[in-house]
This record gives structure tokens, C-alpha cells and sequence, in this order.
């Protein structure tokens, strides 16, 4: 009886649009017009016949591929060096931590845009020192990086998680190591390392869901065309394509299923490889 | 006596404004999109119908762009679309479908609606492909060369003549380049551009698409567009491949043309006077003109489209009559008109045009917009777009040339890519 709001919600508000959307994913379906059944075309003509749908997943697994670890070595990093009890910590933390609350929005995509410009700050840094500057946005070797170190700038919540997670560390096992001789490097790689495992893989898990899910930074920063030359076309970028440009929204539903499917494999496999490197504590 | 009376009794007839007469009341709602300025200027012509009909209550439904085509999609889906509905050409076959939009022919053939003065070609912009006539015009817009006139002069050019072809354009071109100084360009790069690659498709005797939604023009045109953008760029006539991807053509205040970077560039006839206003804060004293496009072999290949007023399907009989007696009153009223001042491209009854031309208020990019569309009105071929045509071809032409500008592939591969893409995505 308590539970029935929430089942409420979570039946209409989640469960049917979900079902729905799966439904929608077998049909043609253009809002103005009701579905039509095309059985599993939507999906042959995703993996066969579209290039585009193979560019957004190239492009989307070099997002995940280099700003998941990215986010976590800094993350950790930094988390390690507010960790040696350096004074105004709470400050520091707060400064860390502020990218990662706005850097999912519209004014720091538009920033991002502003800095990496032809007349942005980073090209009149380079040019100080007499280096060719071009766009980095609108080059298609460099658009990629830009959006990648826009996500690694957000690593304040992962490096929150991780000071949490080092203030837990028994210091009695930092001093034993200590006085048997241990150097900062062997307690970092002996001690702190393996204790951190559990938050390691927490932190892992949730950025790569959110890598996968990324959006906004590629909208703002490519004006909504995944340009140039389709090297910001993120897959959830192309999804919005289809879904609201084209209004195709069959095939749109059919490419949020294959996200969610490869999404649960990648954090099933992480969870698989989990019990050969995460540290429980237990043996 | 009788001859006076008749007399008087017709221009008593002709003076009263035909929207008064029918005793109109009640409310409709009204969409369209636009800017702050266009908003404005919206609320003062609703205000000036909402007092000559007092009974009627016009509610105000603005929108932005981007946007503005979600909002109507959802509202058609649910049934919930206002009665008057701003349409556009390109975006009309999506929603030219008698479920969605009343078809309005009768309308205008039993005097309803009022059209007096409208282009049959303009009118017919307002076609679905299924020959219903869905709205009734009220702006024309086209794309037309802005040229800076001031600084082609000073870099010892005159204006190149109005019947000059494609070869003559790139040699222009080449040769003013020559003449300019690092960093600035004769020519913006067109090659990823819908609007210019629609001209060079039609003045080369083909269309964009057949009226069945099919690609309407063949590989080698694209290969020839293509390479035609590519042998200019190479040669730094035209703005460098990072420039064109990164500066968005509809922020005005960022363009080249603007900045007097570039000197020749594509763009809606109706935008000159924001591009001058622009350009007199970055170059004090230069002038941009308006000119022609070239001509291909098969003649001149403007398009032009337009922006109208559409009537709800949803809307039942009194809303219907409202929305008439609005529509009427929006596109053929000289103050609604005068008001309006061709906002939303040039205004289409033509006693209309005349009077902007001979007002002294009238802008001098207003008046070369209003005056140029009398030579590219009647040669113009209005080109079709199939349900998610427009957006389709324009995304994938952008994406394509930079393939090729940025030499990740070739004319021929990119062109190839184009077609195919535009065959998946445009589909029923």
C-alpha cells in the first residue's frame, strides 16, 4: 500500500515507455502518422546498411575508451595529493568538485567552443610561443579530443568518491609499512591501491555508463551536426538525429536498445572481471 | 439621386472592411516563429485585428526556430494544433495532409480567402504533392550573392555582370583573390552550403528531388560541385576548411562576409540589412549589394520558397472562420502589411511590394531585396522537398564536403556517401 505511488510511477512513467519504446523499435513510425509493423528491419538496416550508425559507435567507443581511464588516473591523482592533509582541503575539494556539476551544461559546451576556437584562449597561449594554430573544434583529428578532455575535466565527483574512500585507509598499516621501510610509491602500489579497488570499480562502472550516454558536449560543441565530418557524432547524438531531426523514431528506438544492450554487456563483463582484481577485504 | 445613392452605397460597401461586416467572436490560437523584433511587430498587427473585430481574442503562441517544428509535430500527433499555424515551403510535406491541415482551395475559389494580388507561383509554393493548397504565401524568401561592394572596388574590381555563368564566377573569383591581402578571402566556401548547391543543381537542368520523394540529381553533379569548391580552396580563394566547419552561417555577427573577411557569400536576400548593420561596426563605410547567382547550362537555378498561414484540421467551424478572417487580415491588410514590413520574407501581394519600394522608410537592403525578387521571382523553380527532405540532404551535403575538404575522401566517394545517405533517411 505505501509502495503503490512508486509502483504507480514506475509503471506508467517508466515500465510503459520502455515497453513502448521496444514496441516502437519494430515499426516505422514518424509521430504524425500510426506505426507501422516492419518487423526486424530497423535493426538489419542499423548494422548492415548504415554507415553513420558505425561512425557514431567508432566515435562513442573513443569517447569511452580514453576519457573513462582519463577521468579515473586524474580523479585518483588528485584525490591522493588533497589527501596528505594539506590545509583549506574543503576549499580545494569544492574547486575540484565544481566542473563536474556544470560541465554537462549548455554554457560550458558553448565555452568549450569559445576556448578551443580559432581566436580561443588555447591558440593565443600557442601562439605566444610561436606554434601554427588551427580550430580544434573544427578539425576533424582534434574535434574528438576536445569533447574527451571536456569529460575529463568533470572528474570532481569520481575524485570525491575516492577521498571518501582513502580517508577510510587505516593509517596504523601506512606507519607499519613505514617502519619496515616501504617507500611512497610501494604504499601507494601495496597498500592504498588494493584497499581502493571496491571504489575503484564503483567509479569505473559509473563512468562508463555515463561516457556511453554522453550527449550534450557533442550537441553544443558541433551546433548539433556531430561535424566536422561526423568526428563528434556521438551515438547518442546521431540517436536525436533520427529521433527529432528526421523524426524517425522507430529506427531511434531501435538504437536505444542496442545502446542499453551494449551498455548491460560492458558493465556485465566488468562485473565479471571484478572477482580477479577487486579486493573485498575478505581473503 | 438614384445614381448617388448606388454610388455611395458601393463605396460604403467597398470601404467597410469585409472581416467587420460578418460579426465575428470568439478565440483562436496562433503560431508562428521568430525573433524578438518579429514578435512585436506580431502583437501589433493581432492587436489592430482584435479592434476592428472586438468580439474576437487572438491567443499568442510564439516560438523559436529550432523548436517551433517539435512543438507543431507533437501538437498534430495529438490532435491539439491552433487554428493558425505558420507554415513554410520546405517544411510543408510533413504536414500536407488533409488530417493535419484543412486544404483551402474552395476557400479561395469561393472568395473566402482573399489572395488578390498573390503570384500564381508563389501561390502554388503553398502546394502539398498531393496538389491541395495548404497555405496562403505571405513572404517569398531566396538565396542571392551579398557582394561588398565597397571593397571589391578598392581592391581595383568592378561588379561582375548579372548574366555571368559558373566558369566566369571561379575566374572572378581567382582574380580578385589576387588582389586581396592575407587572411582575407574572395569567396565563402559554398561546397557543403543546401542553398547554393540547390542553384547549381537546378541551373544545371536537374532537381533535388522528384516529386515522388526520389534524389532527383546524379553523382557527377555532386563530383562537379564538389571539385568546383575544392579547386577554389586549394587555392586559398576561398575561407580554409576548419574556418568553414567552425563559423555557423546563421550567427551573423560571427560570419567572414560580416566581419569584411570575405567579400562575396551566399545568403537570404532578406538578411542584408543585418549583415550591413554588422559589417558598418567591424568595416566603417563598406556596402554590400545584392547579385545574382551565375547562370549554368541550363540557366539560371534559384529557389525560392515562402512562409504563410495554415488552417488547423482540429479547428472547428467558428474557429475556421476566425482563422479566414485573420489570414485575410494578415497578408492583405496594407497596415498589417506595413507593419509586418516583410519580416518573414519579402511580402508576397504585389501593391504591397510597390508601396515598401516607394516608402522612404523603406531600408536600402529591404528595398534591393523587394526590388531583386521582381527579376528572380518569375524564373525561379521552387524546389520540392519530400517529408524530411530539407533536413536530410543539408546534413548530409555538409558532411560530405568536409570529407572532402578536410581530404578524408574523395569527390566521387563523398558524393556516393550523399546519395546513399539521403536514400536511408528520406523514407515513409
Amino acid at each position: 500500500m505505501f509502495l503503490l505511488p512508486w509502483f504507480l510511477g514506475l509503471v506508467f512513467i517508466t515500465l510503459g515507455p520502455v515497453l513502448v519504446s521496444l514496441y516502437l523499435s519494430f515499426t516505422r513510425y514518424n509521430i504524425l502518422k500510426p506505426p507501422r509493423w516492419i518487423g526486424l528491419d530497423n535493426y538489419v538496416e542499423l548494422f548492415i546498411w548504415d554507415p553513420q550508425f558505425w561512425a557514431a559507435v567508432r566515435v562513442t567507443f573513443f569517447f569511452v575508451g580514453w576519457s573513462v581511464p582519463l577521468v579515473l588516473v586524474m580523479s585518483l591523482g588528485i584525490a591522493v595529493l588533497l589527501n596528505r592533509g594539506l590545509s583549506f582541503l574543503p576549499v580545494y575539494r569544492s574547486i575540484f568538485y565544481i566542473p563536474s556539476l556544470i560541465g554537462g551544461s549548455v554554457a560550458i559546451g558553448l565555452l568549450w567552443r569559445e576556448v578551443f576556437g580559432s581566436s580561443g584562449i588555447v591558440n593565443q597561449f600557442l601562439q605566444g610561443f610561436g606554434i601554427a594554430t588551427r580550430s580544434w573544434v573544427a578539425t576533424p583529428e582534434t574535434a574528438p579530443w576536445t569533447l574527451v578532455s571536456l569529460n575529463v575535466w568533470t572528474f570532481g565527483a569520481a575524485m570525491v568518491i575516492f577521498l571518501a574512500a582513502l580517508r577510510q585507509i587505516p593509517t596504523s598499516l601506512y606507519e607499519a609499512a613505514s617502519i619496515d621501510g616501504a617507500s611512497a610509491w610501494t604504499r601507494f602500489r601495496r597498500i592504498t591501491l588494493p584497499l581502493l579497488t571496491p571504489v575503484i570499480f564503483f567509479n569505473l562502472i559509473l563512468q562508463v555508463i555515463h561516457s556511453f550516454q554522453a550527449f550534450t558536449q557533442s550537441f553544443i560543441v558541433s551546433n548539433g551536426t556531430g561535424g566536422p565530418a561526423e568526428s563528434t557524432l556521438l551515438y547518442t547524438l546521431y540517436l536525436y538525429q533520427r529521433a527529432f531531426v528526421q523524426l524517425d523514431m522507430g529506427y531511434a528506438s531501435a538504437m536505444a536498445w542496442v545502446l542499453l544492450i551494449v551498455i548491460a554487456v560492458f558493465t556485465g563483463l566488468l562485473f565479471w572481471s571484478a572477482r580477479f582484481w577487486v579486493y573485498y577485504g575478505d581473503g | 439621386m438614384g445614381l448617388a445613392v448606388l454610388v455611395s452605397a458601393m463605396m460604403a460597401g467597398t470601404m467597410v472592411p469585409p472581416a467587420a461586416a460578418q460579426d465575428l467572436s470568439g478565440e483562436i490560437r496562433f503560431s508562428w516563429w521568430g525573433s524578438t523584433v518579429r514578435n512585436a511587430k506580431a502583437e501589433s498587427i493581432i492587436s489592430m485585428f482584435e479592434k476592428a473585430n472586438p468580439g474576437v481574442k487572438v491567443s499568442r503562441e510564439p516560438g523559436e526556430w529550432g523548436s517551433y517544428w517539435d512543438k507543431l509535430t507533437v501538437q498534430s500527433a495529438s490532435g491539439n494544433q491552433p487554428c493558425a499555424i505558420t507554415m513554410q515551403s520546405r517544411w510543408l510535406a510533413q504536414y500536407a495532409d488533409p488530417s493535419i491541415l484543412q486544404p483551402l482551395d474552395d476557400k479561395v475559389a469561393s472568395g473566402e480567402l482573399d489572395v488578390t494580388g498573390i503570384d500564381s507561383a508563389v501561390l502554388d509554393s503553398g502546394r502539398g504533392s498531393d496538389g491541395n493548397l495548404y497555405f496562403i504565401p505571405h513572404g517569398v524568401f531566396y538565396f542571392t550573392l551579398f557582394m561588398n561592394k565597397t571593397a571589391i572596388e578598392d581592391a581595383g574590381m568592378e561588379l561582375p555582370p548579372d548574366d555571368w555563368t559558373w566558369d566566369d564566377y571561379a575566374q572572378y573569383a581567382r582574380d580578385l583573390s589576387d588582389k586581396l591581402p592575407e587572411g582575407s578571402y574572395a569567396v565563402g566556401n559554398q561546397g557543403g552550403a543546401m542553398d547554393t548547391f540547390t542553384d547549381w543543381v537546378q541551373s544545371h537542368g536537374e532537381t533535388l528531388f522528384t516529386p515522388e520523394g526520389e534524389v532527383g540529381f546524379t553523382k557527377q553533379t555532386v563530383v562537379d560541385y564538389f571539385d568546383f569548391w575544392e579547386a577554389l580552396r586549394k587555392d586559398g580563394v576561398t575561407e580554409t576548411a576548419d574556418q568553414m566547419a567552425e563559423i555557423p552561417d546563421n550567427i551573423i555577427d560571427d560570419t567572414l562576409l560580416a566581419n569584411g573577411k570575405i567579400l562575396i557569400d551566399a545568403r537570404p536576400a532578406n538578411q542584408v540589412d543585418g549583415h550591413q548593420k554588422v559589417l558598418d561596426a567591424a568595416m566603417p563605410g563598406q556596402e554590400l549589394v545584392i547579385h545574382s547567382y551565375p547562370v549554368g547550362p541550363s540557366g539560371t537555378g534559384e529557389d525560392i520558397g515562402s512562409n504563410g498561414l495554415a488552417i488547423g484540421a482540429t479547428c472547428d467551424e467558428n474557429g475556421t472562420k476566425l482563422t479566414e478572417a485573420w489570414i485575410n487580415f494578415f497578408t492583405e491588410n496594407p497596415d498589417a502589411a506595413a507593419t509586418y514590413s516583410s519580416d518573414n520574407g519579402v511580402v508576397s501581394v504585389d501593391r504591397f511590394r510597390t508601396a515598401q519600394l516607394e516608402n522612404p522608410d523603406t531600408t536600402p537592403g529591404q528595398y534591393q531585396a523587394v526590388n531583386m525578387l521582381s527579376t528572380v521571382g518569375p524564373r525561379a523553380k521552387s524546389a520540392y522537398f519530400p517529408s524530411g527532405g530539407y533536413s536530410a540532404l543539408s546534413g548530409a551535403l555538409t558532411s560530405a564536403y568536409e570529407t572532402v575538404a578536410f581530404e578524408q575522401s574523395s569527390s566521387a566517394d563523398a558524393a556516393d556517401k550523399l546519395i546513399a545517405q539521403v536514400k536511408r533517411l528520406v523514407r515513409d
